[in-house]
């Protein structure tokens, strides 16, 4: 198999807070190939978010990656130094977030953010072919570098299907729908061409005809560049619909990951069930919907062994004491869970 | 979740809430540009000519865009907003003329469960005050309050610790289950669930489900149940009303409108929901371009018109308003590609 475009191991995100420890993505290892979309599940405050914000870069205080690598493209992130990184956010990698309107600048206007990030990135490639004094000579005041750059943002708004790019060039995100807003931030994440996007909810806030035009818009885009994505969301339906593979994640951990057949199909771990079972399904009444009792722990006091055992129907004693290790009972199926084998003779899903 | 499932039997010939030609428009104050000039000012039609009866003891599920008029219709039903015009029978009583003592006393048999439980609930204040309040305000003696709150808890699945604890204190579900205690403590009859579970995760989200479920088969009520989230609306649902730009462009019992929905809209909605299934894909999408008009002066025909996908679609949807028309039992549709009146 070729080299994978993201390549994550033994992650460790932790913050250090007051209250203690707390172990936000505590040894998540995971690849993402090219052209490929993997789908990341789980309840808030499961991890997910923290996972995409540590592959920026971008985790907050008092968080800090603590262990692991994160390999784009060959590369180890956690070995870059801020400046370098700089370099690779926006370019080779770039992120779309649930809440459009918070995530735009509301005092720019549209074309501003748009051509942001390609002047930053691309302000070589769009100014001419001269160098130094010539180049100055030729435009002095980097104006048709500036118009360059403009082109490429109409061109882009043009790829999301936004009517009249040139007049929501210069509008400002108030005046724009959600779904608007978010088709902007998909322009601004992809006007780089970067390898991988990370998308997280990126429909969440959206009304469903507006989330199928955008998860469709995604999928053209994907095909169009060939860009890898990885696609946090806590909707299974989205998941099914437009995801690769899977990764379910619990308390910041990763307790089952593999093909989207082999996930929906024969989920193996008891929390992938629980969420499975939970899901209302459309127009079908007769199938009573089974809660997951209890909540997520806190994360600065897990219990010792599995972190599911609280919530678990299966859990034992064994459970409680011992951490089980991710294992593969399946092709590319992984699951942490020492019941797994158990589950399956019982054989609900 | 000891108690049944089983839903109560609706009661078709006793009619609990009727609505008849609801409106509920919201005048926009004009920029000092606009007084100047002397313009009207413009009106938002939030709720714009709404029919509706729901039987004692059924869930009517209302599901829409944002901004299509939903919350504002289950308000102006229960008269948190007073209509601009129309009717609303409560058990056989005109409501939108009652004065404001006897609507007090009505208020004991119509509640309201909210989306949001951080902002729903006052931070200031014990679960016991938040529970007791609409008590106090029915005129329950102080005395009984506590046991009554101590009851409710224990009822939404809440430990009696929980009575002198603030919200803060407790996580989205269980701030959702003090909403539902909140609402269901003075006795109700009808109650109107707004976006219940939307902002919970999964998990806690059948928890919530259930439990209101469990009410309803317990304490016989009738829901309206507003949600844009359809495969929730289809799981509690005995009926669905869709809504868009402040009108139900469809009504029908809950299978019926998922094995044969005929507004444009409505198809266009059910095929857009991602399923969880990953036999027989990929399946039949229609994609609808742009999103809902304004509902500020809304199209004069059929407020879909502009998003209609319709081969047949021409100038008489663009002009003349579409009726809800009956297109079998309990099924009623306004479109006039469908109803044949074109």
């Amino acid at each position: 198999m070729t080299e994978p475009v993201l390549d994550v191991r033994n992650l460790k995100t932790y913050f250090y807070t007051d209250r203690g420890v707390v172990k936000a993505v505590d040894g998540v290892s995971f690849a993402v190939h090219a052209g490929e979309t993997l789908g990341v599940v789980g309840e808030s405050g499961c991890g997910k978010s923290m996972t995409a914000l540590s592959i920026m870069g971008l985790v907050p205080h008092p968080g800090r990656i603590v262990d692991g690598e994160i390999r784009l493209l060959g590369h180890d992130l956690v070995k870059l130094s801020e400046r370098e990184l700089r370099r690779w956010r926006g370019r080779r990698m770039a992120m779309i977030f649930q809440d459009p309107l918070t995530t735009l600048n509301p005092v720019l206007r549209v074309g501003t953010q748009v051509t942001e990030s390609i002047r930053i990135h691309y302000g070589d490639d769009l100014a001419s072919s001269r160098r130094g004094i010539w180049e100055w000579l030729e435009d002095p005041l980097g104006r048709r570098r500036r118009h360059r750059a403009w082109e490429r943002a109409l061109e882009m708004l043009e790829k999301v299907g936004i009517p009249a790019p040139a007049d929501r060039m210069r509008a400002y995100p108030h005046e724009l729908s959600g779904g608007m807003r978010q088709r902007i931030m998909i322009a601004i994440a992809l006007s780089c061409n970067p390898a991988l996007l990370l998308a997280d909810e990126p429909t969440t806030a959206l009304d469903v005809t507006i989330q199928a035009q955008i998860l469709e818009l995604m999928h053209r885009l994907q095909q169009e560049f060939g860009t890898s994505i990885l696609l946090i969301t806590h909707d299974f339906g989205v998941v099914s619909e437009f995801c690769h593979r899977v990764m379910v994640m619990y308390a910041g951990k990763v307790v089952e990951s593999g093909p989207l057949e082999a996930i929906l199909d024969r989920p193996l771990h008891p929390y992938t069930r629980g969420l499975l079972a939970s899901i209302p399904r459309l127009g079908d009444r007769r199938r009573k919907i089974r809660p997951i009792e209890g909540m997520v722990p806190e994360l600065y006091d897990l219990p010792a062994g599995c972190s599911y055992c609280t919530r678990c129907p299966l859990a034992d004693e064994h459970c409680a004491a011992v951490e089980p290790a991710l294992r593969e009972l399946g092709p590319g199926h992984q699951v942490a869970c020492h019941k797994a084998e158990a589950a399956v003779e019982v054989g609900w899903a | 979740m000891g108690v049944s499932q089983q839903a109560p039997a609706v009661d078709r010939a006793l009619p609990l809430v009727e609505v008849q030609g609801l409106k509920q428009h919201f005048p926009i104050r004009p920029n000092s540009v606009e007084r100047l000039l002397g313009k009207a000012p413009r009106v938002v039609h939030a709720v714009d000519g709404v029919d509706l009866t729901i039987h004692r003891g059924e869930t009517v599920g209302l599901v829409g865009e944002s901004g299509c008029g939903k919350s504002t219709l289950a308000r102006s039903i229960l008269r948190l907003h007073q209509p601009t015009a129309g009717s609303v029978r409560f058990a056989g009583q005109e409501i939108t003329t009652l004065p404001a003592n006897a609507m007090r006393r009505l208020r004991r048999d119509m509640q309201i469960i909210f989306q949001d439980p951080f902002a729903s609930l006052n931070p200031r204040r014990t679960v016991e005050q938040i529970i007791g309040l609409p008590l106090a305000i029915q005129g329950v003696p102080r005395s009984e309050i506590r046991e009554r709150v101590m009851a409710m808890l224990a009822k939404v699945g809440l430990p009696p610790s929980a009575l002198d604890r603030y919200p803060h204190q407790f996580s989205g579900g269980q701030r959702q289950r003090i909403g539902i205690a909140r609402a269901l403590a003075v006795n109700p009859q009808f109650v109107v669930a707004d976006e219940p579970v939307s902002a919970l995760d999964v998990s806690i989200q059948a928890q919530i489900i259930n439990l209101l479920q469990d009410l309803q088969a317990e304490l016989g009520l009738t829901y309206l149940f507003i949600t844009h989230d359809l495969s929730v609306v289809s799981y509690v649902s005995d009926r669905i009303a869709v809504m868009y730009l402040g009108r139900i462009v469809e009504l029908a019992p809950t299978e019926e409108l998922f094995a044969e929905p005929l507004h444009p809209y409505t198809r266009a909605l059910l095929s857009a929901i991602p399923r969880v299934e990953t036999r027989g894909r990929p399946r039949e999408r229609i994609l609808l371009a742009g999103s809902p008009p304004t509902p500020i002066d809304p199209p004069a025909g059929c407020r879909f018109y502009s998003r209609c996908y319709l081969k047949e679609k021409n100038e008489t949807c663009r002009l003349v308003d579409p009726s809800l028309v009956d297109m079998g039992p309990g099924h009623q549709v306004a479109c006039h590609a469908v109803a044949g009146t074109l």
